[in-house]
């Protein structure tokens, strides 16, 4: 049985293919204004990489900020239940999921039996979301994906106390004036940014196994910080954005049995 | 030209007319009459006690006294006083959209956002000449220590008197004693300034009306255990809640709760619920639920889920002993499960699960309530025991700036997915 | 700053630095307080070692968001998450002081969270009327009986007039302290006047005041080391970190005095030595300049205009904690009743961590730049 996800973010939107247990093909790009038509774009995208067309799925569920505006979903699910969905599917013996994402970051708490037992967002403030890096990528000059492998050379500890991302990048600014070396106040930003985090997650009790999703969790600084102020290995999926959308389509499945 | 004249000159005509007896008066008459004609007759009730209230502060034919949700109001009904609540009046301008003005007036005028909206909002009404001016302010010092603030510095405005009832932390005899002699001076006081003696019948009489609405405080908490729950969360959050806090010790209160069990009754006997098809019972806690038009409990009405009891509702106290009216009033003070260590109220919010047969926890933290937040994390973690889903609902009672439609309606469906995976 | 070299400043620094270890020494069960309204003659007068807990500005206070809510006192925060890594294991006990809402929920979390033999909440009227003078002996009179009971010790009424004594020598102390720097043209800048302030508060009482005994004799034959400058008076509620006072001092000002709870509302006026010592104590904690939380809140301006007479005070810097509610109510009134005084006032929040001086300084600039005009065209 053939079943799609489509998780219709602020920033992105992303669909995934699935059937049975296989992830036949997904898709990621810009969501834009338009949710509807961006909606019908990715899922389109997904299914060209599946070599399918529309008539194959047996269902959609749709998540994310745009979820209820998709006519083409058959039902909607919030991105809590979404991401702790496809993380499990993952990683089956996940207690937490933090999803670290362009505009909020999320701490959610499984059971054993996979479903959502508490969680905690953070969707105010941009310290502590891909937004943070942005902006300080910005500062520093350097493309985000440039971040995670420079804060890795790190040698000195820098420590960026400000909780808040205007008065942390005036911080970095003198930083840099000062003759602070990049990787060493990327790493105390990486360190700023996953101490926030992690304190959602002390809210929430840490577990033993935590996988890490959203756009962030591609930045290796931060995994690694993230490890640092957890005191866990954080495991990490392939394709980290995906989640939710797949955690979706996991969701359309169940309609249909 | 009439889009101007509306926007200058229709606060003007609005805040003129809500200084005029007649306004409340007319409120009154026109609410209980259409209330009644849509079944509501409790909420008539209520909506005519509040202007009656009002109308009666403006004309000032006696001492008019500002009280707040803790202070003893059967005293005041007792001594003859007319009563005003800014804090109703701050919930009443946040539901007509009065709230934004005065908060931005009020922060004008040096008050931090980081304070609670209901106080920024009723000192921004009081600046704005919205408030009965009052001749005598009495305030407890619970709950917070925000209320103690705003009613003391109301008082400088008007260089009225400002009699704070100093509640003790634990409920100890020593405790009682103190804050029982506390309210018989304030009532000397009162009866001095008044140029009357103390009239104990009339306390008495207000205490006997006090225990006559509690008895049928606790038989509508008795019914709203009935599956489907009769009665909504918006109204038992709002207009019940608020005859909870200032009715007990009226006529009207008796009048109040005596209707509202009617009309629960007569729903539950007929398996009328206040939710079409009832799947999932809340429980909420803290006093309050943002009043500026939001969608909190319709979201939740709409999924199936009935907002059935909240601890604000839960009647604490024993009934008032007519014949040592200071004592037991103030037993029933310290009676609080909010005062004193927070074992009161997490275990007071565990009882509650159990006999309302809930599924499922909303602990609202209102922005700058320290007192109630402060403990959220050890109730969810005692819940959590428990396995009983608790949702830490952010938001703010008065300030609609504060008030995400989008992020609180994710947390609802999240919280809702939580209780539907555990059926 | 150009200060001289006093000894003393030296030695009480050094001091307050092995705290710990003096504490350990002392071999007398430690038991922790926060606000300054704790009775510490009680304590010492059991036979306990008072040890005031500060915490290290910054460095745990997102742990403690976990288990209490954010937009909290940043103290109360700060003390909760060093206590959950740890720092605490030392206390035997712990005394909270029901002053305000942060602290009432500190106790709470400081027990479900963190535990402990002996947490004792101890409360505090806000009101100082006889009733409430009453109340609150039969409430330290409670305090005594539980001390009693866990440290199985038994607490005589002259003891606690001993530690009554003790302590208001440390008290005029300090307050000569204020007034010597004063008279003697400020030769002690204003950063280890605090520390020595903070001093009071961590170090055992007879080598304290030994110590400040001796700073006094030096200050009084020291030369005058002011620098031509405006004098500002910081107001707040604990400032532990002196950071924000050197900031003011960098910018060109001298702070000459302060209404701070660890500050001169701590040691302003004296317990009165005759009389039963309980209802004494009772009577100085309500009636002392008070605290926000108090409902005298006038009384605690007037106190603040004293100080302006008495240090000519020509500009006041408002510093509090965030979320400070009381604090936060009473800063119009008493920005307005400054104004009404022609006394300028600069409005600061902090958060207990050094992250936001930088923010804050280009505002003292701006608002000493204000006050040298002011001081000019005077």
């Amino acid at each position: 049985m053939i079943v799609a996800g489509v998780d219709i973010g602020s920033l992105t939107a992303k669909a995934v293919i699935l059937q049975d247990t296989d992830i036949l093909g997904y898709s990621i790009m810009p969501a834009g204004s338009d949710v509807t038509a961006v909606a019908e774009r990715a899922l389109m995208e997904a299914l060209g990489k599946a070599g399918l067309s529309r008539e194959q799925l047996a269902a959609v569920v749709s998540t994310g900020y745009g979820r209820a505006k998709v006519p083409l979903a058959g039902k909607s699910v919030t991105e809590i239940t979404c991401d702790a969905r496809g993380a499990q599917h993952l990683f089956p013996e996940t207690g937490m999921i933090i999803d670290i994402g362009g505009q909020d970051s999320k701490v959610i708490s499984l059971d054993r039996g996979g479903r959502v037992i508490d969680f905690a967002m953070n969707d105010k403030c941009a310290a502590g979301t891909g937004r943070f890096l942005e902006v300080m990528a910005q500062a520093l000059e350097l493309k985000l994906n440039e971040l995670g492998p420079v804060s890795l050379k790190h040698k000195k500890s820098v420590v960026i106390s400000s909780m808040c991302t205007v008065f942390a990048e005036s911080e970095v600014v003198s930083l840099i004036a000062e003759g602070c070396a990049k990787e060493d106040i990327l790493n105390g930003l990486h360190q700023a940014i996953a101490s926030r985090v992690s304190a959602m997650a002390q809210s929430l009790r840490v577990e033993k196994v935590v996988a890490l999703c959203g756009g962030v969790a591609k930045n290796v600084g931060v995994v690694k910080a993230l490890e640092q102020n957890l005191r866990v290995k954080v495991k990490v999926p392939a394709e980290p954005q995906i989640i939710a959308a797949l955690g979706a389509a996991i969701c359309a499945r169940e309609m249909v049995v | 030209m009439f889009g101007q004249l509306k926007t200058t000159l229709m606060p003007k005509v609005t805040r003129s007319l809500l200084r005029q007896p007649l306004t409340y008066e007319l409120m009154g008459d026109f609410g209980r009459y259409s209330y009644s004609r849509q079944n509501k007759t409790s909420q008539g009730i209520w909506l005519a006690f509040t202007s009656k209230e009002l109308k009666a502060a403006l004309q000032r034919k006696g001492l008019v006294v500002w009280g707040n949700a803790f202070a003893p109001f059967e005293m005041f009904y007792g001594l003859d006083l007319i009563t005003c609540h800014p804090e109703t009046l701050a919930a009443l301008a946040a539901k007509t959209g009065l709230s934004r003005n005065a908060i931005t007036c009020a922060e004008a005028g040096g008050y931090s956002s980081d304070t609670c909206s209901f106080y920024r909002c009723a000192l921004g009404l009081d600046m704005e000449g919205l408030i009965p001016r009052p001749d005598i302010i009495v305030s407890t010092s619970y709950l917070c220590d925000g209320g103690v603030k705003f009613f003391h510095n109301i008082s400088r405005r008007y260089g009225c008197d400002y009699y704070l009832l100093d509640v003790p932390y634990h409920n100890t005899e020593n405790a009682r004693r103190y804050l029982a002699s506390q309210l018989e001076e304030l009532a000397s006081i009162i009866v001095k300034k008044q140029g009357k003696s103390l009239d104990l019948d009339k306390l008495a009489g207000a205490l006997r009306l006090s225990n006559e609405a509690r008895e049928y405080a606790l038989r509508i908490n008795e019914l709203r255990r009935a599956v489907p729950c009769p009665l909504s969360g918006s109204d038992s959050l709002s207009y019940v809640l608020d005859m909870q806090f200032f009715g007990f010790g009226s006529e009207a209160g008796v009048r109040f709760f005596k209707t509202l069990y009617e009309e629960l009754k007569a729903r539950v006997e007929s398996g009328q619920g206040a939710v079409d098809q009832e799947k999932y019972r809340v429980l909420w806690l803290h006093h309050i639920r943002p009043y500026y038009p939001n969608e909190i409990i319709s979201r939740l009405e709409e999924m199936g889920a009935s907002v059935c009891f909240g601890e604000s509702n839960h009647v604490y106290w024993e009934p008032l002993d007519e014949a040592n009216p200071f004592e037991s009033l103030a037993a029933k003070m310290l009676a609080n499960p909010s005062g004193g260590p927070l074992e009161r109220r997490s275990g007071l919010a565990l009882e509650l699960v159990d006999r309302y047969n809930i599924d499922g926890v909303i602990h609202f933290s209102h922005w700058g309530c320290r007192q109630s937040c402060g403990g959220e994390y050890v109730i969810r973690d005692l819940m959590r025991e428990r396995g009983m889903p608790v949702l830490i609902l952010n938001g703010d009672g008065a300030d609609s700036r504060n008030y995400s439609r989008e992020q609180t309606r994710l947390r609802l469906d999240a919280f809702l997915e939580m209780l539907e995976a555990k059926k | 700053m150009a200060g001289k070299n006093f000894a003393s400043l030296d030695k009480i620094q050094s001091l307050t630095e092995h705290n710990l270890e003096i504490v350990a020494d002392s071999r007398k069960p430690v038991i922790g307080w926060f606000c300054a309204y704790t009775p510490e003659e009680i304590l010492l007068a059991a036979g306990l070692c008072p040890y005031r807990i500060v915490p290290e500005p910054a460095k745990t206070i997102t742990l403690a968001d976990s288990y209490i809510e954010r937009s909290f006192c940043p103290y109360v925060r700060s003390c909760l998450g060093e206590a959950l890594e740890g720092h605490y294991r030392f206390l035997s006990g712990l005394v909270v002081v029901n002053s305000c809402d942060p602290m009432r929920r500190l106790y709470d979390a400081w027990r479900y969270y963190i535990g402990g033999d002996f947490v004792s909440l101890l409360d505090l009227p806000r009101i100082d009327s006889k009733l409430a003078v009453e109340y609150y002996r039969e409430c330290l009179l409670r305090f005594i009986g539980e001390l009693e009971a866990h440290y199985r010790v038994s607490i005589s009424a002259a003891a606690i007039s001993e530690a009554i004594l003790a302590h208001n020598k440390t008290r005029s102390l300090l307050k000569e302290l204020y007034h010597l720097n004063q008279d003697c043209g400020m030769p002690v800048p204003a950063v280890q006047i605090h520390r020595v302030v903070k001093a009071s508060t961590v170090l055992p009482g007879d080598t304290f005041n030994e110590l400040l005994e001796g700073l006094l004799s030096e200050v009084s034959h020291a030369g005058s080391d002011f620098q031509e400058g405006p004098r500002v008076l910081v107001s707040g509620s604990i400032l532990d970190d002196p950071m924000i006072i050197e900031l003011i001092e960098q910018c060109g000002a001298r702070v000459v005095g302060d209404d701070l709870c660890t500050g001169t509302r701590q040691f302003w006026q004296l317990v009165e030595p005759d009389g039963e010592p309980l209802t004494a104590l009772s009577r100085y904690y309500l009636g002392r300049t008070p605290c926000p939380r108090m409902k005298d809140a006038q009384r605690r301006f007037d106190h603040v205009f004293r100080l302006i007479d008495d240090f000519r005070v020509d500009g006041v810097v408002f510093y509090t904690l965030k979320f400070c509610d009381p604090f936060l109510y009473d800063i119009p009134v008493l920005k307005s009743q400054l104004g009404a005084r022609g006394i300028p006032a600069l409005i600061l929040e902090g958060d207990y961590t050094p992250g936001t001086l930088g923010r804050v300084r280009t505002r003292i600039q701006a608002f000493i730049e204000m006050l040298r005009q002011d001081v000019r065209a005077a």
